[in-house]
């Protein structure tokens, strides 16, 4: 009876589970990831810009979902300023400027100048705001998270409205996200859209990469180890391991293991009693 | 180079992870007190940056000499109509502005993002030189039949019709599976990272997420033992106390 008191236990699987985390990140292992299409979708578009465009990122999760989202915003943006683009950063959700900055402050910024090159606009608080700034930013935003009026910022004079944007980004993990840009941004003004998703999103995005209303999805922390290798292989300068993302994959992979593991075993200990059961009737 | 600020802000960050996760173990007073701090950390981080907001994009405007931007502080003011007995009809000024502008902007968009353009996401030709997409293409386009078939719901599903349905519930059952296998991996991917900041690991994104730098990172496992002799005193001093009886009848 004790004996199955313990092993019914959840806290064992949760020894087990931090075990098989702990070991690999104690190793230091690191191994390539396969990219998959949905990744590299996003990564070509970008790679394939034409200089001084637009791209619109926007910050639309909370400090919950910064495991899954921050690596994948920050390698990103990494590419974004090794390219010769204008950025906006924005965010649906009240923790994205916050979270802007962490980025901005995490990557190598090269020679881009703030207001010129990019610029953070800070949090979109409803719908009007995500649709008025299609047509005029400094409206809907006199000023920006540092408190510059947006009239005088450079980027804002070249781009006066979002509906020139060639990209919009969102790292999403819930409403708002990915359906307002698709509603009134990619509906309306074909504005192309990209989605960083956490994991439990990302099925429900997918039928929206296959009608080709978003070019591309990087489902959580996997697909920033996928874009971080892409981005390294072309720009030496970005170190691996810049995200966080590709020394987690180990980890991972050998946490998924032990969840396939005790879902096999419980399932064989699952029929293996109730044979059991039937055989002593 | 070890700044003590830092050091100070990267442990609290572990106390603080390691006062949630002691919850695997039991409910504790360590895991209520951290509770207690999220909820006021993020009603004081929302109210803040509100406030910030409504300055920004309300009151400066206003104080730069553009005046229109009175109408909507007024109409936004009028919710709080609700509030009073005498004035609460006038709540429904703004409200039903609002409700009108957003029916009307959302059903366009909404028929465009969800409807047609899923609908012609599924003529696919059935038929194509290459074999795996004519798999890709079946499995879609019957699979959105069947489906959609189940949530007919003003026929009883048997016989015939009935097995034409069941099929679709498999299509919806797979469908939960891939939900649930990739919010495992995003689960694992919360924990992994965690564990990672605890054993002070330097592939952790310490700049990344503005918690220190690796070099304060390495003091992280001080914190961790730290906090296990507390927390395992503690449940020693505990052992014996049985559990409070409920007051409920």
């Amino acid at each position: 009876m004790r004996k199955m008191d313990i092993a019914s236990d959840p806290r064992l699987t949760y020894v087990l589970l931090i075990l098989v985390i702990a070991v690999p990140i104690l190793t230091h292992a690191v191994l390539p990831v396969p990219v998959t299409d949905t990744t590299r979708a996003v990564y070509d578009f970008i790679e394939n810009l034409p200089p001084s465009s637009l791209v619109v990122v926007s910050f639309d999760y909370s400090t919950s979902t910064v495991p899954e989202l921050q690596p994948q915003a920050t390698i990103v943006a990494q590419h974004l300023f090794l390219r010769p683009l204008k950025i906006l950063f924005v965010a649906q959700w009240i923790d994205g400027p916050a979270l802007t900055d962490a980025v901005l402050e995490a990557i190598d910024r090269g020679n881009k100048i703030y207001g010129t090159d990019y610029a953070t606009l800070g949090y979109i608080p409803n719908t009007a705001t995500l649709i008025g700034m299609t047509a005029d930013i400094q409206s809907f935003f006199p000023v920006d998270t540092l408190g510059n009026p947006t009239q005088n910022l450079p980027i804002i004079k070249q781009f006066p409205a979002t509906r020139q944007a060639a990209l919009v980004i969102t790292f999403v993990a819930g409403e708002p996200g990915l359906s307002a840009y698709l509603q009134y941004w990619e509906s309306r003004l074909n504005i192309p859209v990209a989605a960083g998703s956490v994991a439990a999103l990302a099925p429900g995005f997918m039928p929206f990469y296959n009608s080709q209303q978003i070019i591309g999805i990087l489902i959580s922390i996997r697909a920033a180890a996928e874009y971080e290798f892409l981005e390294h292989a072309q720009y030496s300068q970005v170190p691996i391991g810049l995200s966080g993302a590709t020394s987690a994959m180990v980890a991972q992979s050998t946490s998924h293991m032990l969840i396939v593991l005790m879902v096999v075993v419980g399932n064989v200990a699952y029929f293996v009693r109730r044979r059991g059961k039937e055989r002593s009737k | 180079m070890v700044d003590l600020f830092a050091l100070i802000g990267v442990w609290t960050a572990a106390f603080l992870t390691l006062m949630v996760l002691s919850f695997l173990y039991k409910e504790n007073p360590f895991y209520r007190l951290t509770e207690y701090v999220f909820v006021g950390l993020s009603s004081g981080y929302t109210f803040a940056a509100t406030l910030r907001l409504f300055v920004n994009q309300a009151l400066s405007p206003i104080f730069a000499g553009q005046l229109e931007f009175f109408v909507p502080l007024i109409l936004g003011l009028l919710f709080y109509a609700q509030f009073t007995k005498r004035y609460s009809i006038l709540y429904r000024v703004p409200l039903s502005l609002a409700i009108g502008y957003g029916l009307g902007i959302t059903i366009w968009s909404v028929l465009q993002a969800y409807f047609l353009r899923q609908i012609r996401a599924t003529m696919l030709p059935l038929f194509t030189g290459d074999i795996l997409t004519t798999i890709g293409n079946l499995v879609i386009v019957i699979g959105t039949i069947l489906t959609i078939s189940y949530f007919i719901l003003h026929r009883e599903q048997k016989g015939v019709y009935g097995r034409f349905t069941k099929a679709g519930k498999y299509f919806v059952l797979a469908t939960l599976g891939a939900v649930f296998g990739t919010t495992v991996l995003g689960r694992m991917a919360l924990i992994i990272q965690r564990i990672q900041f605890l054993l002070g690991d330097a592939a952790f994104p310490w700049r990344a997420l503005r918690i220190g730098t690796a070099d304060e990172g390495r003091f992280v496992p001080i914190a961790l033992l730290a906090f296990l002799i507390v927390f395992g005193f503690y449940m020693y001093r505990k052992r014996d106390v049985k559990p409070e009886k409920s007051t409920k009848t």
